[in-house]
């Protein structure tokens, strides 16, 4: 990792058994630490960043004429404090979690799936099929339609998986270039009268858009303090837990993580690079395209070619936020759904809504930054103990 | 139908030469082992640069040079964060694009500027040569620039050291290393010339084609100019051919209503070029020698 490459380990403090180890006497190695101070570093420079990208995204709305203050206090109130309104929130929390999850599973083995929006637009689609053609008790639609949204995503993503596994297609392109396709599978069939095309006297054959889904079928509304939010918000504090759990504790996690890691020691311990590596992306698929369904059967209720509106995109960045952690995909899921739902309010602020796409980037840059600082932390480090240790050494 | 021909091929240039201009740069940074997913903000950020300076100066050869300007700022931080802080390249992509788009977007909608386009050079003689005239000759006099462009990144990576070094840095890094190549200021600076190009590119469609700036107007013409370089086997004239065969599919969408094909229908025309962008690389990717370390960082003492 570093010059120092024999030091290196006991300079950063990633060896799990040393970080109370005393120093040896000898000049080699130095000073070790703890792996408290380091995490506590870490903390320092992520609020730091943060509230550096506050600061220049209040500059950013004060230069365009607006009032920094203003502006937050429209935010708050369309995403928290108006009512219902941490409801809408917690709505929005769901597909971007989701998606995140997935983000978190494929590039923890080291498979860039950045397609995402395409492949939650494809779970919207399944969704949209099975809940307006297939017969049946509701709440055996609903499940169906979830389960083909998530088949529909995971399609969409092992279509590249396949194309990575048999002809060597970079998994990063051919899910980018994936996305821009499914939008216009749905413009395809929602335009057609004998295809899924809207055609009650409502639509008038106007719009390219299905017709809603029936309210039988659609997820199950609760209700909490005043606000509704549907069942998805369950599953996805479910799904939450389950894959952090199998990421930190199975031998699936164990070994998606080692091939992430290193792909040369995957393959050496047994790790089949096709099926774990290809996996992984497939569920990433799956989640995103659940996301999908989640969005169209509990809160869009018809099929439209922009229905994925970018959730997948943001949903890709949550996970960057998170710094590909599971468990925190949920709060920091949370915080961009505030900032999409809040959006809508600027409106009388005389700011622009677009502001939000700005200050949603300059957040993925700020948690980005930190890993940055640790890494010239840790270069000093080993710097000043390769010079110590020549000094040491020396007669 | 030789009406027909005239109305494809004249799109084809002028979009594949758009495309042609960013894949040459994708080209630069991919033999160097970098693969610039932020070639995508590149190039938006140079078409918002260009056209706001070119409105503001009234200049479109200043508004040009400024689109280029803005590329190289995009490419200086991609660089600095993946090839010198050691972050991800392809989170640091992602994270610059999405910064790219949202910033030109609310920019957009915050600053007014005025529209204008570059004129047609049409060249004396040759604009006149039935059917390929219009389209090789008569387009604005950026699009020729693609020419000298061409060849210039071919003997730079070819015929002088650096390029060489930038080859050396993309195939084998801990070899070009010992021999005393800086592995990652090279790759740096493959990042800087793919920014510039990228810019150039960007400010082509905005002041050469367009005349102004709309919110995500290169609507991943990025990404198809990676694909380029990808289907192209990571050879010069196989990214060339790339770019202007997904070029190709571009201006089907903008022409084959034109001459009389109408039953067509408009999603399939939109996705036609990834789809051909997918197709090309199952059908040429397996075949391709890729640099051997590209997208793998480099870092001193490990492997």
């Amino acid at each position: 990792m570093t010059a120092a490459g024999h030091s290196s380990a006991a300079v950063t403090g990633n060896g799990a058994g040393n970080s109370d180890a005393t120093p040896p006497e000898s000049g080699l190695v130095g000073r070790v630490e703890p792996r408290s101070v380091r995490l506590a570093y870490q903390a320092a420079f992520f609020v730091l960043f943060l509230a550096l990208a506050t600061v220049a995204s209040g500059a950013l709305v004060a230069l365009a004429g607006g009032s920094p203050t203003a502006v937050l206090d429209a935010l708050l109130d369309g995403s928290l404090r108006s009512p219902g309104a941490w409801g809408r929130s917690l709505i929005e929390m769901v597909p971007l979690a989701l998606v995140g999850l997935g983000v978190v599973v494929a590039f923890k083995a080291g498979s860039y799936n950045i397609g995402q929006e395409g492949q939650f637009a494809m779970g919207a689609l399944g969704a949209a099929v099975v809940s307006l053609l297939v017969p049946g008790p509701g709440a055996l639609v609903m499940a169906l339609a979830l389960i083909a949204a998530a088949a529909a995503g995971g399609f969409w993503a092992g279509l590249a998986a396949v194309a990575e596994a048999r002809r060597k297609v970079d998994v990063l392109i051919s899910t980018l270039l994936l996305t821009f396709v499914a939008p216009n599978v749905i413009l395809f069939l929602v335009s057609r009268d004998y295809l899924l095309l809207d055609t009650t006297e409502s639509n008038n054959r106007l719009a390219s858009q299905s017709e809603r889904i029936a309210e039988e079928v659609r997820l199950p509304n609760l209700e909490i303090f005043g606000n509704k939010v549907h069942a998805g918000v369950l599953v996805a504090l479910v799904v939450t837990g389950l894959v952090a759990l199998l990421l930190a504790r199975s031998v699936w996690g164990l070994r998606l993580r080692t091939l992430g890691l290193s792909a040369r020691t995957a393959r050496r311990a047994g790790v089949r690079p096709g099926v774990v590596g290809g996996g992984a992306l497939v569920f990433s698929g799956a989640a995103a395209g659940l996301a999908g369904g989640m969005l169209l059967s509990g809160a869009a209720f018809r099929l439209r070619a922009e229905i994925a509106n970018d959730f997948g995109w943001h949903g890709l960045l949550v996970a960057l936020v998170a710094r590909l952690n599971a468990a925190a995909v949920l709060p920091v899921a949370f915080f961009f759904a505030m900032v999409r739902t809040g959006g809508g309010f600027l409106t009388a602020t005389g700011v622009s809504r677009t502001v939000t796409d700005v200050v949603q980037a300059l957040f993925v840059v700020a948690a980005l930054l930190p890993a940055a600082l640790m890494f010239i932390r840790d270069r000093r480090a080993a710097r000043r103990m390769a010079l110590r240790s020549v000094s040491d050494t020396a007669p | 139908m030789i009406g027909n021909i005239e109305t494809i091929l004249e799109p084809t240039v002028r979009l594949g030469v758009l495309l042609l201009f960013a894949a040459l740069g994708e080209y630069v940074a991919e033999r160097a082992g970098t693969i610039n997913i932020s070639l995508e903000g590149m190039m938006l950020s140079g078409a918002y640069g260009a056209a706001l300076v070119s409105s503001l100066t009234g200049s479109p050869v200043v508004g040009i040079l400024a689109g280029m300007g803005a590329g190289l700022v995009i490419a200086y931080i991609q660089a600095q964060l993946s090839h010198r802080l050691d972050i991800d390249q392809f989170v640091v992509g992602i994270a610059l694009t999405t910064l790219a788009l949202g910033l030109t977007t609310f920019l957009f909608i915050e600053v007014e500027m005025s529209s204008g386009r570059l004129h047609e050079f049409r060249i004396p003689g040759l604009a006149n040569i039935p059917i390929i005239g219009e389209a090789f000759f008569g387009q604005v006099w950026l699009t020729y620039l693609i020419v000298p462009a061409i060849f210039i990144v071919r003997w730079v990576m070819t015929r002088t050291s650096w390029g060489l070094e930038l080859r050396a840095v993309g195939e084998n890094p801990p070899a070009a290393d010992v021999s005393g190549v800086p592995v990652l200021a090279r790759r740096r600076q493959s990042i800087y010339v793919c920014g510039l190009l990228a810019g150039l590119s960007g400010a082509y469609l905005a002041v050469g084609l367009v005349g102004g700036f709309s919110q995500n107007m290169t609507a991943g013409k990025g990404f198809i100019a990676i694909a380029a370089v990808l289907f192209g086997g990571w050879r010069l004239w196989g990214a060339v051919a790339g770019a202007l065969l997904f070029g190709f599919a571009d201006a089907l969408a903008v022409a084959l209503p034109a001459v009389g094909v109408e039953n067509v229908p408009g999603a399939l025309l939109n996705s036609l070029p990834y789809v051909l962008a997918f197709g090309g690389l199952l059908v040429f990717a397996a075949r391709a020698r890729k640099p051997s370390a590209l997208a793998v960082p480099f870092s001193r003492g490990v492997n």
